[in-house]
């Protein structure tokens, strides 16, 4: 059985067709095993340990 | 009066110092590009990487695709990877790309 939940969005994104951020798009992504961010974080964590 | 010239001023400074750009361009080469361009595909795991909600990202994407081909060049991942940055540090993405944010190589189209 198909599970019919229409998301009812009635005002779609205003991005263009080429925004690969637009909610259909974001099933199946595969994680990046390159996170450029982690860095960030490690860092904030850091912060917030010393406070 | 050699700073503040005019806001569209194709001399204005890009926003994007070299160091970091030489950051972006790394992870940009790591992410194997198909001819100096990466597809949304490509880019939008290593933009979740930063945790950020979609609608952030979308806007980041939508600002920094910048002749909209759905695919990001150097200059524009740079953008990108900059407006990433920014929201991280509890910045606001901005609606629309400020002039020093756009990449030297792109300001011919963008004000024309």
């Amino acid at each position: 059985s198909s599970i019919n939940r229409s998301t009812s969005v009635n005002e779609p994104p205003p991005w263009r067709a080429t925004n690969p951020f637009l909610n259909e798009t974001l099933r199946d992504v595969q994680p990046s095993p390159i996170n450029p961010f982690s860095a960030f974080f490690e860092e904030q964590e850091r912060r917030s340990h010393n406070n | 009066p050699l700073l503040l010239s005019g806001p569209a001023s194709p001399e204005l400074p890009w926003a994007i110092k070299s160091e970091e750009k030489a950051k972006y361009d790394s992870i940009f080469d790591s992410l194997n590009p198909v001819s100096g361009l990466l597809s949304g595909e490509k880019v939008k795991p290593v933009l979740l990487n930063s945790k950020l909600p979609v609608d952030i990202l979308g806007r980041v994407w939508e600002l920094s695709d910048i002749d909209h081909d759905g695919m990001l060049d150097r200059d524009e991942f740079a953008v990108a990877m900059f407006l990433v940055y920014c929201a991280l540090e509890k910045e606001p993405v901005p609606m629309s790309l400020p002039p020093a944010l756009v990449p030297p190589s792109k300001r011919r189209m963008v004000s024309a």
